[in-house]
């Protein structure tokens, strides 16, 4: 049967909020307080994480602007509308690579701590086809059905996130959060940058511009978008800092997961709440991977005028799996991330902000 | 691709009864050989408890036929050649997850860096849980897994539920490998649970004093100065104490310690802490026919334990002070927290070089409520 | 109404009867249950009577029918029945027959009426089997047409309640209604109905499943976008919502649509019954469908892959137990599921007393009998209990049998990778959910896209003094069902 557009597909500020939350929340948060105990001392981190929230909550702002200033568009076109056709698509290049270079990464990182927590022996390789198979599956269905994705799997995440620090609780020994304000200013703001690495993602909303229904104030989705992972961050590394101390933090590589494995349920049944707790993760990294690979997608469709949807994914897919699987050891996959990361800088912060301030020197009118 | 799913078996599918459960492991010094060069790399006499399940049930075989563990024990230089060794000996290699207990012989603790060498094995292994709990055995830590308890099957188990009771003062909070492991990277003093094996029988007393910055055994708390640590800490345990009060001799309770410093570092060489204790007691034993009822017998009940455990508590403090010369009761810690800039000037000297731990004061003020004396009053008459 | 592509010219009845009861009997194949019969009026006219025997009330017939014909003193017989309409087709004539009708043809006239005299044996109104409730009405829909529109009909007494009736199936000829309430329903929704209804051009339309099938948007998928009902109550529930039914002849089922996962965990009972208990009890069908959907899986997962996350003193135990089973977990898994269902299809068919027996006797004696001989260890059997507890727990027929399909793809997923393979495969589900459509509404409606108010019956069911409004999420023309005090 022909499908029949009875409902309405453009989405409203809370499937926008919702949206920009879940692709923030990613592999960042795992690995976010052991990064910055590692240079901050006590619990001073969390003004790192605020300074990060609050950088992360201007960009999205820049970029909530440009996209209410071009409703309708798509980004290519609205890019090719601000400067020349060459220069959005050396734009659009760059996000398209940025994305699928994030795809790459968080498959790497999933299946590496799939690998830790949950396997032993199988081999990467493996555990991140699988995953990738599943996102593809995914982004061949209809966009509307991406962002229905997030709805649905956001409030599981945010929920065992809820239960599992209610129970840490009586782990936390607020004592070990003092001293106070004892870092100095540098340490906190390369702690900043750490943080603003784990909060990256929101600048997914240039790629919906279409999608918005016309009566969205992107900017207070944007807000509470950007509010709701930036809480859950700083919650976690004060628990973390709490529960195992600064020093303690400093040497445990993901936190987190260990936070949610000493967690004791009363009843005794569970005694693993990590492998809850981490199969639930999976499901956000995958929404975070999703809504990339099909920014990814649309913009290299929008580069090659006549590229197929599924002949694009066909083509990615490989690509990123094996850009995933570059990495031999360690400190290499620690640099495929940083290299995401500095993209990330760009793409979030500083080509929003030179493209506003190019519309708005252009001309002052908006087109509607 | 996807052939090689189908073709393929799954590498991590492991049938449940074919693993090892490891579930206690005691790590012993070797004993030297003679010719023995005493530079080289000392190994360690390592036991694996292992559970064997199907023995667990016995019920329908009838009888206490076997034992429901077996213990592999040899000698390896580190942890993970002991593995390697156990993956030799045993059908079903060794798996740590349900690991509760590791007890280290106090030889091994005292030198070298034996304790904190056996640890890292265990806190870098994926599956295992940072609640591990840890003990120091007098003499030899074998032993232990191989004692006999009437309630549980396990010797490990035995020795997990006992460290784990919060019943006696005499033993200080059960210590997991998370924390442990936080103490040595913030590289504070901590104190940790004693184990010694009488007869094929495990008795859990005392701590074990441990250097935070060598990692080794600095010296150990018997059971009164263990008990007078526990007040001072305001920790978690509940127990009993036996005082005499007016020529009887009266055991309480204590339900709840609420313990409060303060410091005043005006002089750093002689850095006075004043530390309220509040314990929260009933009255449980006495002998004698005094009324209870009497306000004044009470009060008098009341100061005489509040002398008793400051008597404790100084008898730890001038254990700790004078013999073993680490700072385990949180004194260093309650200043790095609350007098931050105090602390980094003197945090070098704390508890080694000028030894600023000597001449701090520590002044207990103890507060003893009774709220409850039991059912009766009098259980006899004079 | 679509003429059926056969025809090249409609054919007319000629004023000769003697030519229409010749041109009707060789169309109908002279056919041994076909009565024709011919009378004279007292006026002299002539007329002819056809009917089938069996479909036809012969006593209206006989007693007042031909009473009336042949007693009539005029031109025109008058004929004292209240159905009745008259036609120029052959066709049309002898469709009308086959459906029970009587046609009467009048010499010198080439019309025929049609008296409507249908009637055959049916069932009687019993509680539907597959849907019974305790505290509810125990009508269920039968196989009679008439009967079933009417015991909508009685429900809702609403003048704007629609039915707009015509015959699917060009050999069927199978009455088919679609039924409405105009001023709820959305016209788009109502339309787009219509249009895919109207596609149907088959032989013969079996049953309402037919035509669930033909129209639902992703046929290829095993969740079902359109609900089958047998019961009245479930009808009204849904058309008071906006929503649209289509009643079938020659089936107690009838269907609803649109449909979105949620609907398939509701009950009538839940209107029935006190909100806070229908709450507590729409919670646990939630979690029941979750355990039959993925209980063996955990088993599998927990048993071959996670050692570690049973609690010691379980792990142990299973690892006791486990001693001497000679299969691997999931062997295990897969081969009592698979008994189980050979067990339940197998109770499906047996007559109501040995049922019953092979019930308790295949799930306790066997399941006992199997462990003890070692093949297979108690949990299993307690998982695979619990499972089938589970899925029979869950309102909705069609429903259960998706959830007990797609258990075996979870197990088989969690055989390969473990707890990650339960997770991957709930996540390929959430995708394939979020992209089913039913009739243009996704089909995780409410949840997503969300509509917030139609949460106060979703999760749970808030009292009735709070659902004042219609689901928003259809869009209907009439947004409340209470008037506000």
């Amino acid at each position: 049967m022909k499908t029949f557009e009875y409902g309405d597909n453009r989405i409203g500020s809370r499937e926008v909020a919702m949206m920009i939350s879940s692709i923030m929340i990613g592999v960042g948060i795992l690995t976010l307080p052991n990064q910055l105990a590692k240079h901050i001392n006590s619990s001073d981190g969390w003004i790192s994480i605020a300074g990060a929230g609050l950088i992360a909550a201007a960009c999205g702002l820049v970029i909530c602007r440009l996209t209410s200033r071009f409703q309708g568009d798509t980004f290519h076109r609205y890019t090719e509308r601000i400067t020349a056709r060459p220069v959005a698509i050396l734009v659009s290049a760059v996000y398209g690579v940025y994305f699928l270079l994030y795809l790459s990464f968080a498959i790497r990182s999933i299946a590496r701590i799939s690998k830790m927590y949950l396997f032993d022996n199988t081999p990467v390789s493996f555990i991140s086809v699988a995953f990738l198979l599943v996102v593809v599956y995914a982004v061949f269905g209809t966009k509307a059905a991406l962002l229905r994705l997030n709805t649905m799997f956001l409030p599981i995440v945010l929920l065992i996130s809820v239960i599992v620090m209610l129970f840490a609780i009586q782990l936390a020994d607020i004592g070990n959060l003092k001293p106070f304000l004892i870092t100095r200013p540098t340490e906190l703001l390369s702690g900043t940058k750490d943080a603003t690495y784990a909060l990256l993602g929101f600048e997914i909303l240039l790629f919906q511009a279409p999608l918005l229904r016309p009566a969205v104030r992107t900017e207070k989705a944007m807000l509470i978008g950007v509010a709701i992972p930036v809480v859950l961050y700083l919650l976690t590394y004060l628990y973390s800092i709490a529960i195992f101390t600064r020093e303690g933090t400093a040497q445990i590589i993901y936190p987190t997961v260990e936070i949610a494995k000493e967690v004791r349920v009363p009843g005794q049944f569970f005694e693993r709440m990590e492998s809850v707790f981490f199969t639930v993760w999976i499901m956000t990294i995958f929404n975070s991977s999703c809504m990339a690979m099909e920014a990814s997608v649309s913009c290299w469709r929008a580069i090659f005028a006549g590229l197929n949807q599924r002949t694009c994914i066909w083509i990615m897919s490989p690509v990123s799996f094996t850009i995933g699987m570059l990495p031999q050891n360690v400190s290499q996959y620690n640099k495929l991330g940083s290299a995401v990361s500095y993209i990330g800088y760009g793409t979030a912060a500083i080509i929003p902000i030179v493209l506003l301030a190019t519309a708005r020197l252009k001309g002052g009118s908006r087109v509607g | 691709m996807a052939l090689t799913f189908l073709t393929t078996g799954c590498w991590d599918r492991v049938e449940i009864n074919n693993r090892g459960f490891v579930v206690g492991v005691s790590v012993d010094a070797q004993p030297a050989k003679e010719d023995e060069d005493k530079s080289t790399a000392r190994s360690f006499r390592i036991c694996y408890q292992i559970v064997i399940p199907g023995a667990q049930k016995g019920g329908t075989e009838g009888g206490k036929a076997s034992s429901g563990y077996s213990n592999l024990c040899g000698e390896a230089v580190s942890l993970s050649a002991f593995n390697q060794f156990a993956a030799d000996k045993l059908s079903r290699p060794p798996f740590y997850d349900h690991l509760k207990v590791i007890i280290i012989s106090d030889r091994v603790a005292r030198v070298g860096s034996g304790f904190s060498d056996s640890l890292d094995f265990f806190l870098r292994g994926t599956g295992l849980r940072r609640s591990i709990k840890i003990l120091v055995a007098k003499g030899d830590a074998s032993q232990a897994l191989n004692s006999e308890s009437p309630n549980e099957k396990l010797p490990a188990t035995d020795i997990e539920n006992i460290s784990g009771n919060r019943r006696s003062l005499e033993k200080p909070p059960a210590s997991h490998i998370g924390y442990i492991h936080e103490r040595l990277m913030n590289e504070t003093s901590f104190a940790v649970q004693q184990l010694e094996t009488q007869n094929k029988s495990i008795l859990v007393s005392g701590s074990a004093v441990f250097d935070g910055r060598t990692n080794r055994e600095a010296g150990t708390l018997d059971a009164r100065q263990t008990a007078g640590r526990n007040f001072l800490l305001g920790s978690k345990m509940r127990g009993f104490i036996t005082f005499q009060s007016d020529g009887i001799r009266v055991a309480l309770d204590v339900y709840e310690i609420r313990s409060h410093m303060r410091a005043n570092v005006r002089d750093p060489e002689h850095i006075v802490f004043d530390v309220s204790v509040h314990a929260r007691v009933s009255i449980r034993e006495t002998t004698g026919a005094q009324d209870l009822m009497n306000t004044s017998v009470m009060n008098r009940i009341q100061s005489d334990a509040a002398d008793e455990i400051e008597s404790m508590i100084a008898d730890a403090v001038d254990k700790i002070q004078h013999d073993i010369r680490k700072d385990a009761l949180g004194l260093g810690d309650y200043l790095k927290k609350n007098h931050y800039h105090t602390w980094k000037k003197i945090s070098n000297d704390w508890d080694r070089g000028k030894y600023m731990l000597g001449g701090c004061i520590v002044k207990p003020q103890v507060k003893v409520s009774v709220l409850q004396m039991g059912i009766v009053d009098k259980s006899e008459r004079g | 109404m679509k003429e059926p592509k056969a025809a090249v010219q409609p054919a007319e009845l000629s004023s000769s009867l003697a030519e229409n009861i010749e041109q009707i009997r060789s169309k109908l194949g002279n056919a041994a249950d076909l009565l024709v019969s011919e009378h004279c009026s007292k006026s002299g006219v002539k007329y002819a009577v056809f009917c089938i025997d069996g479909l036809s009330n012969r006593l209206i017939i006989q007693e007042h029918l031909l009473e009336a014909l042949i007693g009539s003193e005029s031109d025109k017989a008058e004929l004292p029945v209240q159905e009745i309409k008259s036609t120029r087709r052959l066709d049309d004539a002898i469709i009308s027959i086959l459906s029970g009708d009587t046609v009467v043809l009048m010499e010198g006239m080439s019309d025929a009426w049609i008296v409507g005299t249908k009637t055959w044996n049916s069932r009687s109104v019993e509680e539907p089997q597959t849907e019974a409730l305790i505290r509810g009405p125990r009508d269920g829909f039968t196989e009679s047409f008439r009967t079933n529109t009417a015991l909508i009909r009685r429900r809702l007494r609403d003048p704007n309640l629609r039915f707009e009736s015509f015959q699917l199936g060009r050999r069927s000829r199978t009455d088919v209604s679609i039924v409405y309430v105009e001023g709820i329903v959305n016209d788009q929704l109502l339309q787009e109905v219509r249009r895919r209804i109207h596609t149907i051009d088959v032989d013969d339309v079996t049953g309402s499943g037919f035509i669930e099938q033909w129209i639902s948007d992703h046929f290829l998928s095993p969740f079902p976008q359109i609900m089958s009902t047998e019961r009245p109550d479930k009808v009204t529930a849904a058309l008071m919502q906006g929503k649209i039914a289509i009643v079938v002849d020659n089936t107690p089922f009838q269907l609803i649509m649109p449909m979105t996962i949620f609907s398939f965990f509701h009950s009538p009972e839940d209107y029935y019954q006190n909100w806070t208990i229908s709450t507590v009890i729409r919670v646990m069908r939630f979690g029941a469908a979750f355990l039959a959907t993925f209980l063996p899986a955990f088993y599998i997962a927990l048993l071959e892959y996670h050692h570690g996350m049973l609690p010691s003193q379980l792990a142990f135990s299973i690892a006791g137990s486990r001693e001497g089973v000679p299969f691997p977990a999931v062997v295990e898994a897969f081969a009592m599921e698979a008994t189980l269902e050979l067990l339940r299809e197998a109770g499906v068919r047996l007559p109501k007393p040995i049922g019953q027996t092979i019930g308790i006797v295949g799930g306790l004696v066997i399941g006992e009998a199997a462990v003890r001989a070692g093949i297979v260890s108690p949990i299993m059997v307690i998982v695979v209990a619990i499972t089938a507890i589970s899925s029979f727990s869950l309102p909705s027929y069609t429903f259960a049998i998706s959830l007990r399909m797609i258990r075996f793809l979870i197990m088989l997923a969690a055989a390969l990778f473990g707890l990650y393979g339960i997770v991957l495969s709930y996540i390929v589900l959430n995708i394939h959910i979020a992209n089913l459509m039913s009739f243009g509404i996704p089909y995780a409606t409410p949840f997503a896209p969300t509509f917030t108010a139609d949460w106060k019956d979703l999760l749970l069911r808030a009292p009735f003094r709070l659902l004042t409004g219609r689901p928003r999420m259809m869009r209907t023309k009439d947004k409340n069902r209470m008037k506000n005090k």
